[in-house]
C-alpha cells in the first residue's frame, strides 16, 4: 500500500523529471515559431511599404520600373538617334585604328604644331559631317530619348552604352580637330553637342555610368584647352553655363536608388517562385526598404556632410540585429549575410562625388583661365576668382567642415608661368589615415589618365 | 605440436568468422553507393568528388570498426573471459587477432582497389573529371593505406583499453588526430627557423610521424592485451589499518532516484540515460563542440584554415555526434539484451519506443538551441561574417534527418560497430539525396521532412518485433522498404510536373516530317555571310600606328563600300542561298544607313545617290538569299534586312525613286507574302528537324533555348528544353497560319512569350508585345538585337503591311 504522501513525491518527481527533458525540444519550437512569425510580420511590412511606393508611381519591379523608362522618355528623336548610332558605328569599324592612334588621355594639338595622326583623324572627322550634322539638327527635347529595350535584366543596356560612347568619341574627335583647326566656334559646337548626346541618354539608374563617362571625357578635353590661348572670355563663360546640374541632382539620386531597388525586388520576387532561395528573404527585402527609405530623407546630396551620414546609414545596420536574427532563423536554407547582397549607397553615391569633383575642378580651373585674361596674372589664392563670377560654392562644397581638409590644391609655378589646379578626394581627407596630398598627381608618379582626370594645368 | 597447429586454425577461423560480417556489409554498402553515385546526374561536381574518395574511406571504417567487433563484443558478450580461461597464451591470442584485423584490411583494399579500377574502366571518373576535377593525386592514394593502418592500431587499442564498446569508438577520434597535432606541432616549430616547409618536407613528416606513431600505439596495444587476457589477481589478504578502514568506507554513490517513478516511461528514459552515460557524455561533447564552433567556419579571419583544423573538422564532429546519438537509441550497450528484458514482462512497444528516443531529441535540442547561440554571435559580430551560414531552421532539419537515418540502421544492423560506421555513410546519402532533391528537382519542403521522419515511424512499427529479438525475413523488408518512399516520394511532384506538360504527339511529328519533305531540296549555290573585309584586315587591333603608316597599309587595299562585305558576289547571275550571322547582317546594315544619312545631308550629290543605290540593289540580293535558306536564323535575318528595305523605302529621300528600277525589284522582294510565308514555314520546319535552337551553328549566330522558360533549376532544364523547342515551332507554324490570312495573332504571340520567358517578363513589357514591334507607327521599336535574340518576334507585324502597301503602289 502506497501513502498518499509517496505517491505526490514520486508525481512531483516525475514532472520535475518531464520538465528538465522536454523543455530542450519545446524551445526549439518556440524558436522556430517566433522565427516564423517574425518573418511573417517583416514579409507582410514589406507588402504595404511597397504597396505605399507604387501607390506613389514609383518603381517596384520591372513591369512598373518600364512604365516609368516609357513615360519619362521620349520617342521624338528615337528613329534619328538610331540612324546617327548605325553610321557612326559604321564609321568606328572603318577607321578602328584610330582607337589606338587617339588615345582619351592624349593631349590636345594646338594649331600649327605638328600631329602624327592627323591625316586619318581629318579624315574620319570629314566623312562623319553628315552624322555631325544630323546630332546638330535634332529637335530639341527636354527628355532623354526612349530605346527598345527589354527589360529583363539591367545588362540588356550594355549594346546602347556601346553605341553612344561611340557617338561620343566622334564628337571628342570633332572637337580634336576644331582644336588642331583654331576653330573656336566648331569647337563649342562639338562641345555644345556632347551635352545633347548627354542628355539624350540622361535615364536614370542605367545609364549613370555611361554619362559618368562622357561627361569625363568632355571635361578632360576642357581642362586641357585652358592650356593654350584658345577660348575668350565670353566663350569660357558659355562653356562655364553648359548644361548645368542636368545629371546631378537630388532627384537623380532618388530615382537611382529607386530604379536600382525596382530590379532588385525583381530579381527577387522571380528568385522567390524558385524554392530553396535563401536571398528574397522578407527580412533581407524589409532592410533594403528601410534602408533606401533612410537614405532618401538625408538632404544635401553633393556635400560632404551627406557622404558621411550615408557612410554612416550603411555602417549601422536599419533592421537591428537581434530583429534580424529572428527572422534569420527559419530562412532555409541559408542565412545570408546581409553586406553581401544589400544595395551598396556608399557606392552608388560614388560617381555622384566623382562627377561633383570633375566639375569643381573644372569650372575653378575656368574661373582661373578668366581671372588670368581679365588681370593678367594667375590668382594668388582659390577666392580670387570669384572676382570674374566664381561662386565659392565651385572650390569648397567638398571641403570638410570637421577637419577643414580642402577638395582642391592649387599652385603657380615659381616662373609665373602656369598654375596647376588638382582634386583632393574627399574620402581620403576623412577615412584613411593619409592625409590629403599637398603636391599635384603628376608630381606624384600617377597613371597618364589619373593625372588627366584629377589635374589642370593652366596657362 | 599437433594440437597447437589445430588450436591456431580454430582461433583463426573464429576470428574470421567474427570480421567477415563487418567487411561483408561495409563492402555491400560501399558497392549499392557507388551504383546509385553512377546513376545520378552529376549535375554538381561536389557529388562527383565526393563519389570517388568512397572507396579510399571504405578501408579507413573498416579500420575503425574492426576493433569493436573483435574485442569490444567478447567483451559485452563476457566471452573473452572464457577465451582466456583456454590454454593459451596472451600474446597467441592477441597476435592472431591482429592477423586476422590486418588480412581483414588487405581484403578491404584490394576490393576497394577493384571497385576503384571498375570506376575507372565505366568511365563513370571520366564524368567527374569533366566537372574539373583531376583524379585524386598519387601521394593520396599511397598515404591512404598507412592512414587505415594507423587507424586500426587506434582501434585496437581503444578497444582493448576500454570496457564499453561505444566509449572505445568515440576514443579513437582523439587518437586518430594524434599524428596531425603532431605534425602540425613540428612544422611550427621548424616554420620559425626556416621561412617555409617545403612540400615534400611535410609530406615525409606526416609519414614519418604516423609510422612511428602506428609502431608504438601496436606496442601498447599488445601491452594492454595481455593485461586484460591474464589471470585475475587474486583478492589481496593484506591486513593492516587501510584494510580495517575499507569496511567504513560509504558505498560508492550509485545514480538511482531518489524517489521512484510513477510513469513506466519516465524509469525508460532515466534508464536509457544511466546505462552508458560515458557514451552519452562523448556524443554530447561531440555534438556541443560542433554546435558552437562550425558557425565560425564563415568566419573571413578563418577562411585561410579550414581544410584540416580544429574548426575545419568540428561540422564532421556535430555530424558524427548526430549520427551516434541515433546509433545509441537501439544499439547502446547491452540494450537489446534490455529490450528483451522488458519485452518478456509486457511493456508497451510504444512507451520504450519513446523512451529510447526521447533522450537523443533532447540532446539533439539542445544542440540546436546552441547552434542558434553560436549563430546569433556570429551574426552579431557581422564585421566577421562573409558569404552564408546554415539557419537554424536549416540545422533542425539536416540533424533530425540524419538522427532519423542513424537510429534506423541501429535498428536494422546489430552490431554496434558496423552501425555506427555505416549510419554516418546513409545518413549523408539520404541528406544528399534530399539536398539534391529539393535544388534540383524542387520538392517541396514539407515533403521532404516527411520523407526525413518515415524512418523514425519505421523504427515505431518495428519496435515489438525488435523488442521480441524476431529478426526474420518480414522485419528486414519492412525496415528496408522505407527506402522506396525516400527515394521515390521527393521525385513525384517534379516527375508530374514534367508530365503534366504539354508536349508534341508522335502522330504530330509524324505530320510535320511527312510535310517537310513535301519541300523542293535547295536551288542554288551557297554564300556565306560572318565576317566584314576591312582595309585593315591583318593589323592587330592593339598595335598603336601611326597616322602615315595607317595610310599606307589602307592604299594597298581597295576600300569600297559593300565590297567591305563582299556583297558584289551576290550579282543576281545565279541564285544563292545565303546564310548569315544576324549579328553580321546588322554590321551591313550600319553601312546602308550611313550611306542613306550621307544622301539626305547632301540630295544632290550624284555620288551619294549611286552609293545608296549600290546598297539597296546589294541588300535587296541578300534579302532574297537568306529567304532561300532553310535555317531559322537566316529568316531572322531576311526579316531584318526587309524591314530595313521597308523603312527606308516609305521615307526621304528614298521615297521620291521609287519608280526606278532597284527600287521596283526590292519592293517586289519585300511584299512578296507568298514567299516569305513559304520560306518561313520551310525554315521552321527544316530547323526544328535538325535542332537549330538546341545546338550552336558554326557561326554562332543560332539563338539557344538555353534560357528560355524563366529560371530553374539544371535537371529542370534537362527535361524542358526540347518540349520548350517543339511547342515554340508548334505555335510559330499557327501563326503563320494565322499570320498569313490576316487573323489576330496576339494570342499566339502570348504562348511565344511564355515559352521564352515563363513567368519573368509581362507580356506588354516583352518583346513578342506591340510595344516593341516593328511598324510604321513604330520604327523607333526596330533593334536589330531584339529582332536577332526574339524569334519571330516580328513576324506578321505591321511592316508587312506598308511593304504591301509599297507593293501595290507601284503595280497603279
Amino acid at each position: 500500500m502506497m501513502s498518499t504522501v509517496t505517491m505526490r513525491k514520486r508525481i512531483r518527481s516525475d514532472f520535475r523529471y518531464w520538465f528538465v527533458i522536454t523543455l530542450p525540444p519545446l524551445l526549439v519550437i518556440a524558436l522556430l515559431l517566433s522565427g516564423a512569425v517574425r518573418n511573417w510580420q517583416l514579409g507582410h511590412w514589406s507588402q504595404v511599404e511597397l504597396n505605399r511606393l507604387a501607390d506613389e508611381g514609383r518603381p517596384v519591379d520591372v513591369h512598373s520600373l518600364t512604365r516609368k523608362l516609357d513615360e519619362t522618355t521620349s520617342k521624338q528623336n528615337a528613329q534619328a538617334w538610331q540612324e546617327i548610332i548605325a553610321g557612326t558605328v559604321h564609321l568606328r569599324n572603318e577607321y578602328w585604328p584610330l582607337d589606338g592612334m587617339v588615345l582619351e588621355a592624349d593631349q590636345l594639338v594646338p594649331k600649327q604644331t605638328p600631329w602624327k595622326a592627323e591625316p586619318l583623324v581629318s579624315e574620319y572627322v570629314l566623312k562623319a559631317q553628315p552624322i555631325v550634322e544630323m546630332i546638330a539638327a535634332l529637335k530639341e527635347s527636354d527628355q532623354a530619348v526612349w530605346q527598345p529595350t527589354v527589360n529583363v535584366y539591367s545588362n540588356h543596356w550594355w549594346p546602347f552604352f556601346n553605341d553612344y560612347q561611340a557617338v561620343s568619341r566622334l564628337l571628342t574627335m570633332e572637337f580634336r580637330v576644331s582644336f588642331h583647326a583654331g576653330n573656336t566656334d566648331r569647337a563649342l559646337r562639338a562641345l555644345s553637342l556632347i551635352d545633347r548626346t548627354k542628355s539624350a541618354i540622361n535615364i536614370v539608374y542605367p545609364t549613370t555610368y555611361l554619362l559618368l563617362d562622357l561627361e569625363k571625357q568632355q571635361e578632360i578635353l576642357i581642362r586641357q584647352s585652358l592650356a593654350y590661348d584658345f577660348w575668350t572670355e565670353e566663350q569660357l563663360t558659355l562653356i562655364q553655363n553648359r548644361a548645368e546640374g542636368m545629371f546631378f541632382s537630388e532627384m537623380r539620386w532618388h530615382n537611382s536608388i529607386d530604379d536600382e531597388q525596382a530590379y532588385l525586388f525583381d530579381t527577387f520576387a522571380d528568385a522567390a517562385k524558385q524554392p530553396y532561395n535563401s536571398g528574397e528573404s522578407p527580412a533581407f527585402i524589409a532592410e533594403c526598404l528601410m534602408l533606401s527609405r533612410k537614405a532618401q530623407d538625408i538632404p544635401g546630396i553633393g556635400t560632404l556632410e551627406h557622404i558621411e551620414k550615408i557612410a554612416k546609414l550603411e555602417r549601422e545596420s536599419v533592421l537591428g540585429r537581434n530583429r534580424f536574427f529572428w527572422a534569420s532563423i527559419t530562412e532555409v536554407p541559408f542565412v545570408i549575410s546581409r553586406e553581401k547582397l544589400m544595395p551598396s549607397y556608399g557606392g552608388k553615391l560614388q560617381p555622384f562625388i566623382t562627377q561633383q569633383m570633375d566639375r569643381n575642378l573644372t569650372n575653378t580651373a575656368i574661373g582661373i583661365k578668366q581671372f588670368r585674361l581679365k588681370f593678367g596674372r594667375f590668382p594668388g589664392v582659390l577666392s580670387d576668382p570669384s572676382q570674374v563670377g566664381l561662386t565659392s560654392n565651385e572650390w569648397t562644397i567638398l571641403n570638410s567642415q570637421a577637419t577643414g581638409a580642402k577638395s582642391l590644391g592649387y599652385k603657380v609655378a615659381a616662373d609665373l608661368s602656369e598654375a596647376i589646379l588638382w582634386t583632393v578626394p574627399p574620402y581620403k581627407g576623412i577615412d584613411s589615415s593619409s592625409a590629403p596630398s599637398e603636391q599635384p598627381p603628376s608630381e606624384l608618379a600617377q597613371f597618364a589618365d589619373m593625372i588627366q582626370q584629377m589635374e589642370v594645368r593652366i596657362r | 605440436m599437433n594440437k597447437t597447429t589445430s588450436m591456431n586454425h580454430v582461433l583463426f577461423w573464429k576470428e574470421a568468422r567474427q570480421v567477415t560480417p563487418l567487411i561483408a556489409m561495409l563492402l555491400g554498402v560501399g558497392a549499392i553507393l557507388i551504383f546509385l553515385w553512377s546513376g545520378l546526374t552529376l549535375a554538381t561536381s561536389n557529388l562527383a568528388y565526393a563519389g570517388r574518395y568512397l572507396p579510399l574511406v571504405l578501408p579507413a571504417l573498416y579500420a575503425a570498426g574492426v576493433g569493436a567487433v573483435q574485442i569490444g563484443q567478447e567483451k559485452e558478450l563476457r566471452t573473452i573471459g572464457w577465451l582466456s580461461s583456454l590454454p593459451i597464451s596472451p600474446q597467441r591470442l592477441f597476435w592472431t587477432k591482429f592477423t586476422v584485423a590486418l588480412s581483414g584490411l588487405a581484403v578491404m583494399w584490394i576490393s576497394c582497389g577493384l571497385l576503384m579500377a571498375l570506376i575507372a574502366a565505366s568511365g563513370m571518373s571520366d564524368k567527374a573529371t569533366q566537372t574539373g576535377i583531376g583524379f585524386i593525386e598519387v601521394g593520396d592514394v599511397i598515404y591512404f593505406p598507412l592512414h587505415s593502418l594507423f587507424i586500426l592500431a587506434c582501434a585496437m587499442f581503444s578497444s582493448w583499453k576500454f570496457t564499453n564498446t561505444f566509449v572505445s569508438l568515440l576514443a579513437i577520434i582523439p587518437l586518430a588526430f594524434i599524428p596531425l597535432i603532431v605534425v602540425s606541432m613540428v612544422s611550427r616549430i621548424l616554420k620559425n627557423g626556416q621561412s617555409q616547409l617545403l612540400l615534400e618536407q611535410s609530406a615525409m613528416l606526416t609519414w614519418a610521424v604516423t609510422a612511428l606513431s602506428m609502431i608504438l600505439l601496436v606496442w601498447l596495444t599488445y601491452r594492454v592485451a595481455c593485461l586484460n587476457l591474464a589471470p585475475i589477481d587474486p583478492p589481496s589478504l593484506a591486513a593492516g589499518p587501510a584494510e580495517w578502514l575499507k569496511a567504513w568506507r560509504p558505498t560508492r554513490h550509485v545514480a538511482t532516484p531518489t524517489e521512484p517513478f510513477q510513469f513506466p516511461i519516465s524509469s525508460l528514459i532515466w534508464q536509457s540515460i544511466h546505462h552508458n552515460r560515458w557514451a552519452l557524455a562523448g556524443i554530447a561533447l561531440l555534438i556541443a563542440y560542433g554546435a558552437t564552433q562550425s558557425v565560425f567556419v564563415a568566419r573571413i579571419d578563418f577562411q585561410d584554415q579550414l581544410t584540416i583544423s580544429p574548426l575545419g573538422l568540428s561540422a564532421l564532429a556535430g555530424y558524427l555526434g548526430v549520427c551516434w546519438l541515433g546509433v545509441f537509441a537501439f544499439t547502446g550497450d547491452g540494450s537489446q539484451r534490455g529490450l528483451r528484458f522488458l519485452a518478456d514482462r509486457g511493456a508497451s512497444p510504444t512507451t520504450v519506443w519513446c523512451g529510447r528516443q526521447w533522450i537523443g531529441l533532447c540532446f539533439l535540442s539542445c544542440g540546436i538551441l546552441l547552434y542558434a547561440i553560436a549563430s546569433l554571435t556570429m551574426l552579431h559580430r557581422r564585421e566577421y561574417m562573409i558569404g552564408e551560414i546554415p539557419s537554424v531552421a536549416t540545422v533542425a532539419m539536416v540533424s533530425l534527418g540524419v538522427y532519423a537515418v542513424s537510429q534506423w540502421t541501429s535498428q536494422l544492423i546489430r552490431i554496434l560497430a558496423a552501425s555506427a560506421l555505416i549510419a554516418p555513410l546513409l545518413s549523408a546519402v539520404a541528406i544528399g539525396w534530399f539536398a539534391f532533391a529539393a535544388v534540383e528537382l524542387n520538392a517541396p519542403l514539407w515533403l521532404l521532412i516527411l520523407c526525413g521522419v518515415l524512418p523514425m515511424l519505421v523504427s515505431w512499427s518495428q519496435m515489438r518485433r525488435f523488442m521480441d529479438s524476431h529478426r526474420y525475413w518480414v522485419f528486414y523488408l519492412r525496415s528496408l522498404g522505407v527506402i522506396v518512399p525516400m527515394m521515390i516520394l521527393p521525385i513525384l511532384p517534379f516527375a508530374i510536373d514534367i508530365a503534366r506538360l504539354p508536349g508534341m504527339s508522335n502522330a504530330r511529328r509524324l505530320s510535320l516530317l511527312k510535310e517537310m519533305q513535301r519541300f523542293p531540296g535547295p536551288v542554288g549555290a551557297l554564300w556565306e555571310l560572318n565576317r566584314q573585309v576591312t582595309p585593315w584586315d591583318g593589323i592587330n587591333s592593339d598595335d598603336k600606328i601611326s597616322g602615315a603608316e595607317a595610310e599606307t597599309i589602307r592604299q594597298s587595299k581597295a576600300s569600297g563600300t559593300s565590297e567591305r562585305f563582299r556583297l558584289n558576289e551576290l550579282d543576281g547571275s545565279l541564285p544563292h542561298i545565303v546564310h548569315a550571322n544576324p549579328f553580321v547582317v546588322e554590321l551591313v546594315l550600319d553601312s546602308a544607313s550611313f550611306a542613306i544619312s550621307a544622301l539626305r545631308q547632301s540630295p544632290a550629290d550624284p555620288e551619294a545617290e549611286a552609293v545608296a543605290e549600290q546598297w539597296i540593289i546589294d541588300l535587296t540580293r541578300l534579302g532574297h538569299g537568306l529567304r532561300l535558306s532553310d535555317r531559322w536564323q537566316d529568316q531572322t535575318g531576311s526579316d531584318i534586312v526587309e524591314i530595313w528595305l521597308t523603312q527606308t523605302l516609305s521615307s526621304s529621300p528614298m521615297n521620291s525613286m521609287l519608280e526606278r528600277d532597284f527600287a521596283k525589284s526590292a519592293i517586289a522582294l519585300i511584299s512578296d507574302r507568298e514567299g516569305r510565308n513559304l520560306a518561313r514555314r520551310r525554315a521552321s520546319l527544316l530547323s526544328w528537324a535538325r535542332g537549330e535552337f538546341l545546338k550552336r551553328s558554326s557561326d554562332s549566330g543560332y539563338v539557344l533555348a538555353t534560357d528560355w522558360g524563366g529560371d530553374m533549376s539544371s535537371t529542370k532544364r534537362l527535361w524542358l528544353t526540347r518540349p520548350l523547342v517543339d511547342r515554340f515551332i508548334t505555335a510559330s507554324l499557327r501563326l503563320i497560319d494565322e499570320g498569313s490570312v490576316g487573323h489576330s495573332t496576339i494570342a499566339l504571340r502570348r504562348e511565344l512569350h511564355e515559352i521564352r520567358f515563363g513567368s519573368r517578363l509581362a507580356f506588354e513589357d516583352g518583346p513578342y508585345s506591340d510595344r516593341l514591334r516593328v511598324g510604321p507607327s513604330n520604327w523607333e521599336a526596330f533593334s536589330i538585337d531584339n529582332t536577332a535574340n526574339y524569334p519571330a518576334m516580328n513576324w506578321y507585324a505591321d511592316w508587312e503591311n506598308e511593304a504591301a502597301k509599297l507593293g501595290q503602289q507601284g503595280k497603279k
